[in-house]
Formats: structure tokens, C-alpha cells, sequence
């Protein structure tokens, strides 16, 4: 799925796979590459295999295998990603304390609508991909 | 014998109705006779109080009928018999507390030895049959021409039914109050045993019965905490076994056991072995009554009270009322344990709904994205039926929008319901036109009220628009739900100071002024959950989420005159 995308690349981090498909639709639509992980391994994978950093990453927390908050460690200890924009989409109840703690640009709490979830990234990726 | 006998005259009964001085009635009328010294010896042997007479080395000299019956002798003669010492060997002295009483502080005793003492009440138990007894003593010192006294008169009025109704009720009201404020059963029923212990029995042991463990002793109470330690022990190395002996079969009837006296055999029979036995015997279990803890029918647990004194061994006339401090021991017990009953089960519930209605978030998100992206292809389809399909697809968006406002209502409510923070999504909204669409919304629905909107100039709050639209919309609806007779609801939008406000009045049934100050403070209706309009938040959540969005919600209010709520948020820049 990786394409360059006048907006830049986006890596979406969901275990939900119906989520993952219709935040990738909705974003390539307007015009962001997609970078598809099921949990952190596979971001991390991902990450690595790419020499283009994403402009920034929809995450979620609660994740089979590697969680959301264990990927956010591990990108914060690497100098490549740690400035990388996190914006948390989580079902959690305190979204919003755990988008802090995990030092995220912003949160959406799920169920959340896609012109607010194009927003966000929009925000997330406007110094890289110039014009929003 | 104020009188010497030659003042009292015989008189004949007049009959007639007239009524009469009492001169003419002292000359006349009664049953005035001259009394014999054999008479007035019958008197005072026939007296229904009893009556003695101790000259002044402390010997009886003389005993009535009642004084003997008193101290457990058939006839005077008996007691008058016995020396001194003897005499007193047969009674156990008491203070008002069941502790040993001196001699020396009997009434008849001062009298003797300071020459005259205020009536006193005594407590006594005659050793040979246990039985107790309580009398309020006068004595008198009588002396000759000299002033020389030389006996003393003891009249003693028997107030034993009195005292033991007084201790009845003390004890039960007691028992009521260490009971009554039972949350926690374990310390009331401590509390309890130890109230009992030692004027009631030397021991008290309370077990209770759990639904997987079996029985757990949960009191034990003797003065003397080394056997406290003793029985303590017993229990750990012998634990009871509930099937069996005495404890089994009070479990299994429901009905009270008495062992008046233990028999050496029938310790012997109840020790597992002899160190058992020595054990048992070193505990000092004479008397034992087993009464059933019970409520609603079953039996929660036992309630063991142990004499050590054979005297004092427990009657079938105890029964009764120590039958009634089980039963409230007994209610107690069950009411703590359907209280903790019902806290589980609230709180399960509430953790219930925190995990589904997260649960159900992210098939939703699923579904609400899905219909979104479907509608977002359809409006640029060129395609002729593209138009319907877009009708379609926005009918079912607003339906998955309504049930992720439910299912993130439900959220809402379950975790302000057990005390936890709900995440907030603030955002800039001018309130003025948050309260006309909700007054609209709710001008369509309630035909009956009239709803005013005063709202002057734009006020602008961060505040999380569902949230806060949640909360009024509640105070909307209480408005109309608590002035049933119809009449206007005003809501004013206004500032005050950096303070957004708005105000919702009603003339309707207004707020007791007592319930006032629990207004917000407990959830009040748990029906409303499932309310159709899905808000179910409640004046405490309401006031809960508007705390933490920097603001708050207040009310005044007078009974039958109306209320009017107050909601208030910090305005933007201030």
C-alpha cells in the first residue's frame, strides 16, 4: 500500500482489520499514502523496512501483542521516530490522560466520525505535507 | 405501729350514701378492731413484704413468712435457727453489676454499725437453687428509753419481676443499638458478646454460618482473656464440626438447645480425646444454651451462652429472652450481609456497563465508518439512483449516530455512577445556541408548558458540546417532569463576572427543603438508565461532568413555589 502521496504517508495502527480498511479508505481518498499494522511488531516492522518516515501515526491502545502504549515507548527511544506526530483513536475511557502520558499530539475517542478523524490527521501531518 | 392498739376503736358499718365528715367517718364507719399481741404477730408473719429482725451481734432473731420464702426456707424457724455465718453462706451477695457484694454493705449492717442507713436495693442469689433475686431494703434501728438501740427491723420489698423486665430491656435495647448501626456484622456481634459477658452468662460465642466455608466464629467472649486464648485454641485444634453434637442439631432444627448442667460423663462423651477433655474442662462449660441465629427462615449461625457456675445454671424460663437477642443478632447479620449483597450487585452492574458499552464502541466506529465512506462514494456517483442511495445511507448514519450517542451515554453513566473521570472533548461552543435548539426540541414535545428563552448576547465556553447538551437537556426535561400542571419554563442565558450561566425555571412542585442538600449527591433513580431519551445522567452525573468541565450546577428551590437550576462554566479568554 505504500505510494507517494502528495500529503504524505500515514501509519494507521489498528487490530480491528473492518477499522483499519475504512480509516485507510477514508485518508487515501484524501490523498494520504497508507501504511497498514495490526499491533506494534508490526509497525515497528514497518517502520523499519521504510527509509520514508510517515508524517504521523493513528494508533490505537488496546492491541493484541504489542499495545499501543509499548509501541509509543519503543518510538520514543529511537531518534528516527521519536518526533513522529501520535494521534490516539482508542475505545478507552480515559483516552484523553492516556494520550498525554504517552505524549500524543492529540485523541479521538472511538466511535469517532471520519471528518473529524480527517481533521486530526490533517493537523498531525501540516508542517510535512505544506498546504491542509 | 405508730399507733399503740388502745387508739383504734372498734366501729360498726353504717350503711347509707350520704356522704360524710371524715370526724363522723372516724367515729362511725370502718373496720376498726383492737389487736391482739397474737394478732399482730399474725400480721407481721402473714405480711407480703418480708420482715426481719437482727439484734445487734448480727443474729437473726426473727424471720416472717415472706423473709423465709425469700431466702429459700420453707418455714422462719429454718433461718432463725442458723447462726450467723451459716445464714450467710446460703446467699451469694451482688452489687448491681453481678460483682461480689461485702456483707458490711448490706443496708441492715450500716444500720447496725452507724445507727441508722438509707433503704438500699440488693441483689442476691440463693446458692442452692441459682435463683436470683433483687429487694429494695429499709431498715429501721430500734432502741429503748435510753436511746440505746437495740435491735434492727429490715422490711424488704421483692422488686426481682421489676428489675428483671428493667434488664430485659436494657439489655435488649443494648443489643438494638450495637445491632442497629451493624454495617459491618463481625464487630457488632463482638460488641454484642462482649455487653453479655459476665452478667448474663460467663461465656459468649457467636459462629456464623458461611454459604461455602461452613461455620465461622466470628465472637468469642469471656472476662478472662487467657481463655479467651484457651477457647481460641480449642477451636483451632478441635474445630466444631456442624453435622454433629448439639451445634449440628440447633443448625438443623432452628430451635434452641439447653444443657443445663454438663455432666463429667457427658464431657467425657464430646472430647475427641482426654487432651480434648482436659481442655473442655479447663474452659468451665456447666450450663450451655445454643440458640440459632435466624432471619427470614434460615439459620444464619449460632449464639452460645456458657455458665461456668452450677448455681447459676441456665433455666427454661431464660429462654425467652435470650431467644430474642438471637433474633436480633440474627437480623443483624442478615441485613449486613443482603446490604453488601446489594453493593456487589450495583457494582457488578455498573462494571458491566463500563465493559459493554466500551465493547460495543469499536463495531460501531466500524459501521458508522463504513456508512460514511459508502455515503461519500454515493454522493459523487454519477449514477441515476445515486440520489436514493444516498437517502438511504444518511438514514442509516443517523441511526448508528443515535446509538453511539446511547452506547457512549451508557458509558457516561456507568462511570460516573462507580466514581471514575469520563473523558472530555472540549471545544468552543456559544451556549445561547445550544439552549435554543434544546428548547426547541423540547417546545415541540411538551405542549402544556411554555418555554421562554432569554438570551441576550453570544457567550462563548470550552466545554464538550454532548456532554453539556446531555445536562441541559435533563434540566429540560425535569422542568416539565416536575411541574405537571403545565406553566411556563424560562431558561436565561447570561454572564456574571468570567462566568457563563444558564438558568432553568420552572413553578412546578419545587424541592423539600431536607432533600436540598442530597439533590445532587446520589444517584436517585437507576430507572432512567434506559430512559428513551438516553440521557439517564441524573442530577449527580449532571453535576459531576459539568465540575469537570470547570463548571458546576446548583439549584434553589422552594416547595410548591418551584425551582430554578443554575448551570455555570468559565467563558473563553476570562
Amino acid at each position: 500500500m505504500v505510494n507517494r502521496a502528495p500529503r504524505g504517508d500515514v501509519l494507521i495502527v489498528e487490530d480491528d482489520p473492518a477499522l483499519r480498511e475504512v480509516y485507510g479508505e477514508v485518508l487515501a481518498g484524501e490523498g494520504f499514502g497508507i501504511r497498514l499494522a495490526a499491533n506494534g511488531h508490526e509497525a515497528l516492522a514497518l517502520l523499519s523496512a521504510e527509509p520514508e518516515v510517515p508524517c504521523m501515526i493513528l494508533l490505537d491502545l488496546r492491541m493484541p501483542g504489542m499495545n499501543g502504549w509499548e509501541l509509543a515507548d519503543r518510538l520514543r527511544e529511537t531518534a528516527r521516530w521519536q518526533d513522529v506526530p501520535i494521534v490516539v483513536v482508542a475505545a478507552h475511557y480515559l483516552v484523553a490522560d492516556e494520550a498525554v502520558r504517552i505524549g500524543a499530539a492529540s485523541w479521538l475517542q472511538k466511535p469517532v466520525t471520519l471528518d473529524r478523524l480527517v481533521a486530526a490527521v490533517r493537523g498531525a501531518c501540516a508542517p510535512l505535507g505544506g498546504a491542509a | 405501729m405508730a399507733k399503740a392498739p388502745s387508739d383504734v376503736r372498734p366501729a360498726t358499718r353504717t350503711k347509707g350514701r350520704k356522704p360524710r365528715t371524715d370526724r363522723a367517718a372516724n367515729k362511725t364507719t370502718g373496720h376498726g378492731w383492737v389487736a391482739s399481741a397474737e394478732q399482730l404477730y399474725l400480721v407481721l408473719q402473714e405480711a407480703g413484704d418480708a420482715i426481719t429482725v437482727v439484734d445487734m451481734s448480727g443474729e437473726l432473731r426473727y424471720a416472717n413468712k415472706a423473709a423465709a420464702s425469700a431466702m429459700g426456707f420453707e418455714e422462719p424457724d429454718e433461718a432463725v435457727r442458723l447462726p450467723r455465718k451459716e445464714l450467710m453462706a446460703h446467699f451469694e451477695l451482688l452489687d448491681a453489676d453481678g460483682r461480689p457484694l461485702p456483707e458490711e454493705a448490706l443496708p441492715g449492717r450500716r444500720a447496725q454499725r452507724e445507727g441508722s442507713a438509707a433503704e438500699a436495693l440488693v441483689r442476691f442469689r440463693i446458692r442452692a437453687t441459682g435463683e436470683e433475686r433483687w429487694s429494695l431494703v429499709r431498715p429501721t434501728v430500734v432502741r429503748d428509753a435510753d436511746g440505746q438501740p437495740q435491735f434492727v427491723i429490715s422490711s424488704f420489698h421483692d422488686v426481682t419481676a421489676l428489675k428483671a423486665t428493667e434488664r430485659r430491656l436494657t439489655l435488649l435495647a443494648d443489643a438494638g443499638s450495637i445491632l442497629g448501626k451493624a454495617v459491618d456484622y463481625q464487630e457488632s456481634l463482638n460488641e454484642l458478646a462482649r455487653m453479655v459477658v459476665p452478667d448474663l452468662a460467663d461465656w459468649c460465642v457467636v459462629d456464623v454460618v458461611e454459604p461455602e466455608s461452613g461455620l465461622r466464629r466470628v465472637a468469642v467472649a469471656h472476662e478472662d482473656p487467657s481463655l479467651v486464648e484457651l477457647a481460641e485454641e480449642v477451636q483451632r485444634r478441635w474445630p466444631s464440626n456442624i453435622e454433629e453434637g448439639a451445634t449440628g442439631e440447633v443448625l438443623k432444627t432452628g430451635e434452641p438447645l439447653l444443657l443445663p448442667i454438663i455432666s463429667e460423663e457427658q464431657l467425657v462423651a464430646a472430647a475427641r480425646d482426654e487432651e480434648h477433655g482436659s481442655h473442655l474442662r479447663a474452659l468451665g462449660l456447666t450450663s450451655v444454651v445454643i440458640l440459632p441465629l435466624i432471619a427470614r427462615e434460615r439459620v444464619l449461625g449460632l449464639f452460645t451462652l456458657v455458665r461456668s457456675d452450677e448455681s447459676r445454671a441456665f433455666r427454661d424460663d431464660e429462654l425467652p429472652l435470650l431467644g430474642e437477642l438471637a433474633a436480633r443478632a440474627g437480623t443483624a447479620v442478615d441485613n449486613t450481609r443482603l446490604l453488601h449483597e446489594a453493593t456487589e450487585a450495583v457494582r457488578l452492574r455498573d462494571d458491566f456497563l463500563a465493559i459493554a458499552s466500551h465493547d460495543m464502541r469499536t463495531p460501531l466506529a466500524a459501521i458508522l465508518g463504513y456508512l460514511q465512506l459508502a455515503l461519500r462514494r454515493a454522493h459523487k456517483a454519477e449514477d441515476p439512483g445515486g440520489q436514493k442511495l444516498v437517502e438511504y445511507l444518511s438514514a442509516a448514519e443517523g441511526m448508528a449516530g443515535r446509538l453511539t450517542d446511547l452506547v457512549a451515554d451508557l458509558m457516561d453513566v456507568s462511570l460516573l455512577r462507580s466514581g471514575r473521570p469520563i473523558a472530555l472533548e472540549p471545544v468552543e461552543i456559544e451556549i445561547g445556541l445550544v439552549a435554543e435548539r434544546l428548547v426547541d426540541a423540547h417546545r415541540k414535545l411538551a405542549r402544556t408548558h411554555h418555554f421562554v428563552l432569554a438570551h441576550s448576547q453570544p457567550v462563548t465556553v470550552l466545554a464538550d458540546l454532548r456532554r453539556f447538551e446531555r445536562v441541559l437537556d435533563n434540566l429540560l426535561s425535569n422542568a416539565v417532569k416536575f411541574s405537571p400542571a403545565g406553566g411556563e419554563v424560562r431558561v436565561t442565558v447570561d454572564q456574571k463576572g468570567g462566568t457563563a450561566r444558564v438558568r432553568v425555571k420552572d413553578h412546578g412542585l419545587g424541592i423539600p427543603k431536607d432533600d436540598l442538600p442530597e439533590l445532587f449527591t446520589r444517584y436517585r433513580r437507576a430507572s432512567n438508565v434506559a430512559g428513551v431519551r438516553g440521557t439517564g445522567l441524573g442530577l449527580a452525573g449532571s453535576r459531576e461532568i459539568m465540575r469537570q468541565m470547570g463548571g458546576d450546577i446548583e439549584v434553589t428551590s422552594r416547595e410548591g413555589k418551584g425551582s430554578t437550576f443554575t448551570v455555570t462554566l468559565p467563558i473563553v479568554g476570562q
